[in-house]
């Protein structure tokens, strides 16, 4: 085996031995830059944890003028948002893939996954804007809430999206589910939506999840839409009315408090210590998707 | 006997004309063979009979087809019924990617709708039938993909049998199977044929000739549009056929 590989390389014309060489560069100096990134996040961020004891840092009060630099109502906002945004995102993304994939004729489908691209493509602080607009006062006189920029709308806005991801993923996913399984379904005299619920969702379920987990990516990263339609209060989200008052997320926190600190300052790292957990969240569901792909395809590739 | 009745019968994918004025019937507790040259129609003939075409778009069908009498393709006819009574195993083993449990109760659970210890006995006599119950009794839980091939196919055939059906079609179901499995799945079928009438499409002539008590022969002489050369007993089909072209097909001279 090893031997035939490497009489292979050694045939292998010039051409295409530098070209596969400029690949090889060009990956491992992306995942070099990723190291990168994080090496910097490390060391702008970790002496925040030596700096200010740990009960300010992981305390309920962020108010860095007074040296309070709590940031679990930033870290729960962010998952609060995030959590409601997929609540939301999730079935309806999901219903929307089956309805493109399964149920519209052909000439619909044409157009709506088009649709679906453009949506992606639409500018975060376009979003942001619309929902302060048009979302925030049809929730602050629908529902009630003393101001219409709340975790609600900023959930709605983040639905909106992570929308598009989690549509052209699940579609991809039905997409992977052999006809033969559908056949065997309709022959079994299940009606087509029986087979679609009993069939084709549980065996594209996997790829399922993983649209749920890169719309949460999408979603846990966003900044200026949130920061536009949230009302960036560093409140506790807590209690049952958490999602009608103002939140604030961690990315919201960094991208409006970065341009005002002291380079090397507590306030500084401490910010870049936010930045860090953030990194570890999104790796953290990355790596889950990344897993759920890899079983995918150690049981064989379709599911 | 008649248990399915095929009267004049034109099939179309749009306006592809695939079969020509096919009638045929098929008797009860008997197995039907359909042979022929791979695209002359066996397949869309086959899945005329549950109406298995319907989900193809531009499928159109003249003629008609009875089932005990009763117009299949009539307005009013209802499908998830006739599919329940006409069942069918494919060419490739399709078990859904779920528990060995999950595929045979599929169709009493989401069709028949029954439940609990009902399930389970329906599950084992199923399984039983095909005798897979000695080998998965304590594999219920597995995943069906992780079965043999031809477990699978048997598997499928459990699956067809739990909503007690009167009527299996099989698509050249041995065809992907070793020549083990494919004795076990024809023998499986001269057991089952007490119950039920199989209708059975194989390119295998020594399979048709074993297991057949009819066998209709299918050809088509321009490339496309598939005619009924000739129908009838099995023994006869083969030992003394009345057209040159059956002659020329079983003895292997073209297809
Ligand atoms: N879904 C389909 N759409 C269009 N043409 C089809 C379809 N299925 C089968 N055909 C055509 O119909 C003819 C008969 O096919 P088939 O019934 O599968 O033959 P067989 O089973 O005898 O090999 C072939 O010419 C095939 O190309
Ligand atoms: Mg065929």
């Amino acid at each position: 085996m090893r031997r035939s590989r490497r009489t292979l390389v050694a045939l292998r014309s010039g051409p295409e031995w530098a070209i596969e060489a400029i690949i090889r560069v060009l990956g491992v100096s992306t995942i070099g830059l990723v190291a990168l990134i994080f090496i910097f996040l490390l060391t702008e961020g970790l002496p925040a944890f030596f700096e200010i004891p740990l009960g300010n840092l992981l305390g309920i009060r962020w108010y860095p003028t007074s040296e309070l630099y709590g940031t679990l109502p930033l870290l729960l906002g962010s998952v609060l948002i995030t959590v409601v945004a997929m609540i939301i995102a999730f079935p309806l993304g999901v219903c929307t893939a089956v309805f493109i994939r399964e149920i519209a004729p052909a000439w619909a489908r044409e157009i709506l996954k088009p649709m679906v691209e453009v949506l992606a493509g639409i500018p975060s602080v376009v979003l942001g804007f619309f929902g302060m607009v048009v979302l925030a006062p049809v929730v602050r006189e629908g529902l009630g809430a003393p101001t219409g920029l709340t975790t609600f709308t900023g959930a709605l806005v983040l639905a909106y999206m992570a929308l598009p991801t989690i549509i052209s993923v699940a579609e991809d996913a039905l997409d992977a589910v052999p006809k033969s399984y559908r056949d065997a379904g309709l022959a079994m005299g299940a009606t087509e939506w029986q087979t679609i619920w009993r069939v084709v969702l549980p065996a594209a379920r996997s790829g399922i999840l993983m649209a749920l987990m890169l719309g949460m990516g999408r979603a846990i990263g966003e900044t200026m839409a949130v920061m536009m339609v949230t009302g960036n209060a560093a409140r506790m989200p807590v209690g049952l009315d958490a999602l009608l008052r103002p939140v604030r997320t961690m990315t919201a926190t960094i991208a409006a408090e970065m341009g005002e600190v002291a380079s090397g300052s507590t306030h500084y790292h401490v910010l870049f210590a936010i930045a860090l957990i953030l990194f570890v969240l999104v790796f953290a569901i990355t790596l889950a998707s990344a897993s759920v792909m890899f079983r995918r395809r150690e049981r064989g590739g379709l599911r | 006997m008649i248990k399915i009745r095929a009267e004049h019968v034109d099939a179309y994918y749009g306006a592809k004309q695939v079969l020509a004025d096919i009638s045929l019937d098929i008797k009860e507790r008997q197995i039907t063979a359909l042979i022929g040259p791979s695209g002359c129609g066996k397949s869309t003939f086959m899945r005329c009979l549950n109406r298995m075409n319907d989900s193809v778009r531009i499928f159109s069908l003249r003629g008609d087809v009875y089932l005990d009498g009763d117009p299949i393709y009539a307005d009013t006819y209802d499908v998830v019924q006739l599919r329940q009574r006409v069942g069918m195993v494919f060419q490739r083993p399709n078990p859904f990617p779920q528990t060995v449990y999950d595929n045979v109760a599929f169709g009493p659970r989401v069709v028949a709708r029954e439940r609990g210890a009902d399930l389970d006995s329906i599950v084992e006599e199923s399984l039983r039938r095909v005798g897979l119950w000695q080998e998965l009794r304590d594999k219920l839980t597995q995943d069906a993909l992780s079965l043999s091939l031809g477990q699978q196919q048997r598997l499928c055939l459990a699956r067809v049998l739990s909503t007690r059906p009167e009527v299996i079609l099989m698509d050249e179901p041995a065809s992907a199977l070793d020549p083990i499995e494919t004795l076990r799945i024809e023998d499986l079928m001269r057991e089952l044929i007490e119950l039920y009438t199989i209708v059975i499409v194989t390119h295998n002539m020594q399979q048709a000739a074993r297991v057949s008590d009819w066998t209709a022969f299918f050809l088509t002489d321009d490339g496309l549009t598939g005619k009924l050369v000739e129908y009838g007993e099995t023994g006869q089909i083969f030992t003394q056929p009345d057209d040159k072209r059956t002659i020329d097909y079983i003895t292997g001279r073209f297809g």
